[in-house]
């Protein structure tokens, strides 16, 4: 009984993930569909013979035929070619999701850390001046955060590269940019958080008993506020994958931000496709296991599901 | 003393040691990949002409053309006839020698029904080419043209192997200086010396390429020493960082003419008079000033560098009050244009909107891509009014194609334009060319704003960069370190 009604469950989310891709899809191919110009015209220019190049790419079908064509070739695991870089599409996205994994794995992990911390001793504290920092954090768009490091560290200090990839010293500002520019808003949310809960009952209980309201909060708090936080986790990653965007132009990183802009700028509908899947995927993953982890955490959750 | 002798030496030894023979050029575009005669992007070119590809001519620095695969040809009277005889000792990156069969292949390409080289149409003109011996290729004209020679030194006409055409994308082999080594997609090509190369060989023992598609980045990369140079570098407004002792800052000339395109087949825009106008309201001097303060202005499609050029610059001076009474007399004084903008030209057209609302045009800014402009404006010719730059060396022709996107249709100019195709006397020649860049001044086809200037930055100690931008292409053949 309780396997089978899992099963079921697990065959809803499949199918729900199917549906999401399939809609991710369309929404990518008709929207750079709709966009005028297409790629033969980029690759012709002003004098080339842009119809022999939609004759020989099989650019000249109609819009619905070519968007069955590409469904029907992905879900028999052929995701094509690029249009402009004339390699597969698999080949060009794995090599540059080595150099976004990165970064997006230490600036999450920056923006988190940092914003538990400055979050929690903000509302420790009691002082207004960490709140300062929050908002000052928030209020920090990453791309001045990015050229007020290149300016330090690059030009005046000359100790780290302004740009490129190859070294681990190549990704230390881009991280850190992204991830500060993250955490002010993580922050805001743990210290909204504790702020609400400090007030509760069973934190003055704590603190009647004896224990300090460091420990209360540490210990009991932040637990409780752990499910709504890690939605709020969930989210981020969404806004990571923008600021990916901003820090691989700056940094001038050729990550996948990069790849996605390219292929949108040039009509690359199958590469912008594949990339705007493979994070949509990645996103819908990760808030799946972000769902799923804060429904074992959260009593109050698990209630809400049987309901 | 010993000691002495001992410091200098080992001086001496760490300077050798240290010696640069390589170079990390920065370039703001990407090459999409390397093969040049497939696709339009001039990143490809600046990547690989004259270092991995060459043609059987080539472009110079000044913009003239040299006999680069070919030892000598011969023209026919009629211009209809052009033989070739192919230097003998000219090899493959990959061992094979270069032979007339690789020619006839090469071009043919280009003017075959299905090409998709981005030059095809300028080979429309080819009836046939032919291998005469293994040193001898004949390439007989459907009409007379003394273009061919220039259109054969052009990045689309390189010279391929044609046993290994179809991996240039990825893997090319050419005749040039240099050997394609490596290549990181999005961030950089690595090419190498080639030891048996046909002429002198490159000083430079290898050069990489990098991709900063962003202007600050760039520029930190090049103050940081992380690239050598930005041989084309278009942010204005960081150039005052690059201190003298340090770097180079050159100004050269490039083909490009930026102008305010006119659709001529609008309501309005058909009247020359309202055409006049609009080159009366803008002030080309101040505009300039701002966004590009090094170039010259212009008054036809002429750049100011090239033979026979006729200074018209000052043909319809700033005159705003007059702009005004011509559009009123024409009836155009309340009228509406859309200004397309295409990436890269957002201050420029700031510049000239506000000018043209001064004398009382509405103007609606439209910011396009580059996709966008290609299909709608240029393909489609649905605009108003753009701004543009023709970076295409002698595309003064452009202006007879009826259907092309200024919708300037007139058959003098269009007769011009043929008798210059055939004309061989130099002094005719130059007459015809000042006839027709006056005609276009006279007809006000377009307002025509200034020569593109071609903004090198570079490190002190480099020497052979090309200053002017006569093609697409970073030739390095004769750089070097001082």
């Amino acid at each position: 009984m309780f396997i089978g009604s899992n099963i079921k469950g697990l065959m809803k989310i499949l199918i729900k993930l199917l549906l999401s891709i399939l809609v991710v899809m369309l929404i990518t191919f008709l929207g750079i569909e709709q966009l005028s110009g297409d790629v033969a015209d980029i690759i012709a220019g002003t004098e080339g013979d842009a119809q022999q190049i939609r004759n020989q790419m099989g650019l000249n079908q109609s819009v619905i035929s070519r968007f069955f064509w590409w469904v029907n070739a992905v879900a028999q695991g052929n995701f094509g070619n690029s249009l402009i870089f004339e390699v597969p599409v698999i080949d060009i996205v794995n090599e540059r999701i080595l150099i976004s994994a990165p970064i997006a794995l230490f600036a999450f992990l920056i923006s988190i850390s940092l914003g538990l911390l400055l979050g929690i001793i903000s509302v420790v504290s009691n002082n207004s001046f960490w709140n300062n920092i929050i908002i000052l954090m928030i209020s920090f768009p990453v791309v001045w955060l990015s050229l007020l490091f290149i300016m330090i560290f690059s030009l005046s200090l000359n100790i780290l590269p302004s740009g490129g990839i190859g070294m681990w010293q190549h990704y230390l500002m881009p991280c850190l940019a992204l991830g500060i520019s993250q955490a002010g808003v993580f922050a805001r949310y743990v210290r909204v958080g504790l702020l609400e809960i400090q007030n509760s009952d069973f934190i003055h209980f704590y603190q009647v008993v004896g224990f300090s309201k460091v420990h209360v909060l540490l210990k009991y708090g932040l637990p409780a506020i752990s499910g709504s936080l890690l939605s709020i986790i969930g989210l981020q990653i969404g806004f990571l994958f923008t600021g990916i965007v901003v820090v691989e132009h700056i940094f001038a990183m050729p990550g996948i931000g990069d790849l996605l802009y390219q292929a949108i700028l040039k009509r690359d509908v199958f590469l912008a496709g594949y990339i705007v899947m493979k994070s949509a995927l990645f996103i819908i993953l990760i808030n799946s296991i972000v769902d799923f982890i804060a429904y074992i955490i959260t009593p109050s959750l698990r209630k809400g599901y049987n309901a | 003393m010993k000691k002495i002798i001992i410091l200098l030496i080992s001086i001496f030894i760490s300077s050798v040691a240290l010696a640069k023979d390589s170079i990390t050029i920065g370039m703001k575009l990407e090459p999409p990949h390397l093969d040049p005669t497939i696709n339009s992007a001039s990143a490809i070119d600046e990547v690989v002409y004259g270092n991995i590809f060459e043609g059987l001519f080539q472009i110079t620095e000044s913009g003239g053309v040299k006999s680069l695969l070919v030892k000598d040809y011969k023209i026919s009277k009629d211009l209809k006839k052009y033989t070739f005889y192919i230097k003998d000792n000219v090899y493959f990156h990959n061992g094979d020698k270069l032979s007339a069969d690789d020619i006839v292949f090469s071009i043919s390409r280009i003017f075959n029904k299905d090409s998709i080289n981005p030059r095809k149409s300028l080979f429309d003109n080819v009836k046939t080419i032919f291998k005469v011996d293994n040193n001898t290729v004949v390439v007989l004209l459907k009409s007379s043209s003394d273009s061919l020679i220039y259109d054969l030194a052009r990045p689309e006409a390189v010279i391929f192997n044609h046993r290994s055409y179809k991996n240039n994308k990825n893997n090319p082999i050419g005749t040039g200086p240099f050997i394609f080594d490596s290549m990181k997609k999005g961030y950089f090509v690595k090419i190498n010396r080639f030891e048996k190369y046909h002429s002198k060989p490159a000083k430079l023992k290898s050069a990489k390429f990098r991709f900063i598609s962003d202007s600050l980045s760039a520029s930190s990369a090049i103050l940081s020493g992380e690239i050598d140079g930005f041989p084309v570098y278009q942010d204005v407004m960081t150039l005052p960082a690059f201190k003298k002792d340090r770097f180079n800052v050159v100004f050269g000339s490039t083909e490009g003419e930026v102008l305010l395109a006119l659709n001529n087949r609008h309501k309005f825009l058909s009247n020359p008079q309202v055409r006049k106008a609009l080159n009366y309201a803008i002030d080309k001097k101040s505009l300039i000033s701002i966004v590009s303060p090094s170039a010259k202005p212009i008054g036809s499609h002429y750049p100011p560098h090239a033979e026979g050029y006729v200074d018209l610059s000052n043909k319809y001076p700033y005159n705003a009050g007059l702009a005004k009474k011509l559009l009123k007399q024409a009836g155009a004084d309340n009228m509406t244009l859309e200004f397309t903008v295409p990436p890269s030209y957002k201050t420029s057209a700031d510049v000239i909107a506000s000018y043209l609302r001064k004398v009382g045009i509405k103007v609606k800014m439209k910011n396009v891509d580059w996709g966008t402009w290609l299909s709608q404006t240029y393909k489609k010719c649905d605009y108003d009014i753009t701004i543009i730059a023709h970076l295409e060396p002698k595309d003064y022709g452009i202006y007879a194609r009826k259907n092309y996107y200024f919708g300037y249709n007139n058959s003098h100019y269009q007769d011009l334009i043929k008798k210059l195709k055939t004309e061989i006397n130099k002094n005719k020649r130059l007459q015809l060319l000042k006839k027709i860049q006056v005609t276009l001044s006279d007809d006000a086809v377009n307002v025509w704003l200034y020569q593109a200037p071609k903004i090198g930055v570079w490190n002190k100690k480099l020497s052979g960069m090309w200053k002017n931008y006569p093609v697409a292409g970073n030739i390095l053949k004769d750089v070097y370190w001082q």
